[in-house]
């Protein structure tokens, strides 16, 4: 019980930690691949630009547009954010499992799928037509991505046969690291993840780039700020996600005798995924509404269902 | 404790359900819908059916619901005019409802149970659906593509 509770701890003050640093991080990278310095004026090459950002958000007015629907307006933040750190919390990272549950990887899932009202009730509440449109992208998209990223989870539980990452991770140890078995799993898992968080290439929801912003255009101050600690925190679970699925998890040398090693080994795993999301944000434009969704009904819904066949036949030979 | 959370959750799905078909916004009613599910599976998690609970989540949450809500939002609410109502439509839903009732009151009262459920997993819930009772499952599977293309022909034909 009280490891459990110890263990609730560290993942969900991990989560809110690791929060600013990764925007501070995200910002860096993206500057330095568009050749300019990023974020240097606060503190020693800008290392307390999300300090300042973070009291700039809290001290911030909290503004609700008039004929906004007051209720949906003010609680439509929290989704985003109570659905990420629930995903969170049965997530294990290395030996610390806050909840361990045997449909783990289902529950990730069921918390992705709500958290996407986070975006969606925004757009509604908001009273506003550009807040509007970006709420029905963010709902087409929903449409569009879930289909394919559930038959690849499907392809890579039908080779584990299990939904728990225990049993995973345990497989793995036995039999090689996912990707070797579902490399295309792993892509098609890869893309719907930036398409759930709303990355670039995916970013159709929030449509950063354009001189209005999507869903958040209303919004400002902490309730602003809600929005992207979920999408953070999102970022980081499906990182791990995927580092548990198709990278082994904890496993690596020496973890038997230093369970810490597996925790470091999880992370560098997960981070590097963050590092991805980072990369394709700095490298490609956004996709079209209507081209999001003819690639993931048309190329992808059709390459996942493929996989399951390919993973059915592996789970025959190798099980 | 267990008990507790079980009548809470209950209790919220109930609240919910009944916010859901009272509210007039109609958006505000999808989220209440929502929030019935959500609750529903947490009666599903406090007697051990995590499984469900969660499919629940999903199927409900994550997919019908986001659907209900984004063809809601593509059409024009304001010019969208009710059907008037009719007694016989009252009567076919109350009877309905009356039914359906009655057949929880029983289910509530005479059916003996505990707290506790023997379907926790994915396979617990599989392997009956697959081997014992796998004709009414593709028998509901059929009903289901038969309700597909239905909608797809009504559709279609108002072109």
């Amino acid at each position: 019980m009280s490891h459990n509770f110890l263990s609730l701890l560290f993942i969900v003050g991990l989560m809110l930690v690791a929060v600013p640093p990764i925007t501070y991080l995200e910002r860096k990278v993206l500057g330095h691949m568009q050749q300019r310095p990023g974020p240097m004026v606060v503190g020693p090459h800008g290392i307390l630009q999300p300090l300042a950002d973070a009291i700039k958000l809290i001290f911030k007015e909290d503004i609700i547009p008039k004929g906004a629907d007051r209720l949906l307006f003010m609680i439509a933040p929290s989704f985003s954010v109570f659905a990420a750190l629930l995903a969170a919390s049965v997530v294990p990272i290395g030996f610390i499992n806050a909840v361990p549950m045997k449909s783990a990887l289902l529950f990730v899932m069921a918390m992705s799928a709500i958290s996407i009202y986070a975006l969606f009730l925004a757009g509604y509440s908001s009273n506003d037509k550009y807040s509007f449109l970006a709420g029905m992208r963010a709902a087409a998209q929903v449409l569009g991505y879930e289909l394919p990223m559930g038959f690849a989870l499907m392809g890579v539980v039908i080779l584990f046969g299990s939904f728990d990452f225990r049993e995973i991770v345990r497989w793995q140890e036995l039999h090689g690291w996912g990707i070797l078995y579902q490399p295309l799993a792993f892509l098609i898992f890869l893309i719907m993840m930036v398409a759930e968080v709303g990355r670039p290439p995916f970013d159709l929801p929030e449509g950063e780039s354009e001189l209005v912003g999507g869903f958040h255009t209303e919004y400002s101050g902490m309730r602003f700020a809600a929005f992207f600690f979920g999408e953070y925190i999102n970022i980081i679970v499906l990182s791990l996600v995927v580092s548990l699925l198709f990278f082994g998890g904890w496993s690596g040398p020496f973890v038997d005798k230093f369970p810490v090693l597996g925790v470091i080994y999880q992370l560098l795993k997960a981070g590097f995924f963050v590092f991805l999301t980072f990369w394709l944000r700095a490298t490609f434009p956004r996709y079209r509404f209507d081209q999001m969704l003819k690639i993931m009904w048309k190329v992808f819904l059709p390459l996942s269902i493929l996989n399951l066949f390919i993973a059915a036949l592996e789970a025959y030979v190798v099980g | 404790m267990k008990e507790v959370f079980f009548f809470f959750f209950g209790l919220l799905s109930a609240v919910f359900a009944l916010m859901a078909v009272l509210n007039r916004n109609l958006v505000k009613g999808g989220v209440s819908l929502l929030a019935s599910f959500v609750s529903l599976a947490g009666v599903y998690f406090t007697v051990g059916a995590e499984f469900i609970g969660i499919v629940q989540v999903i199927v409900y949450g994550g997919a019908i619901i986001v659907l209900y809500l984004f063809a809601l939002l593509t059409v024009d609410l304001k010019s969208m005019k009710a059907e008037p109502l009719r007694l016989s439509f009252l009567f076919a839903g109350g009877v309905l409802s009356g039914a359906l009732f009655l057949i929880i009151l029983y289910a509530g009262f005479f059916l003996e149970g505990s707290l506790s459920s023997n379907v926790s997993g994915a396979s617990d819930l599989a392997r009956p659906l697959f081997y014992r009772f796998l004709l009414p499952f593709e028998v509901v599977s059929v009903l289901l593509l038969v309700a597909t293309i239905g909608a797809v022909a009504v559709a279609r034909r108002e072109e």
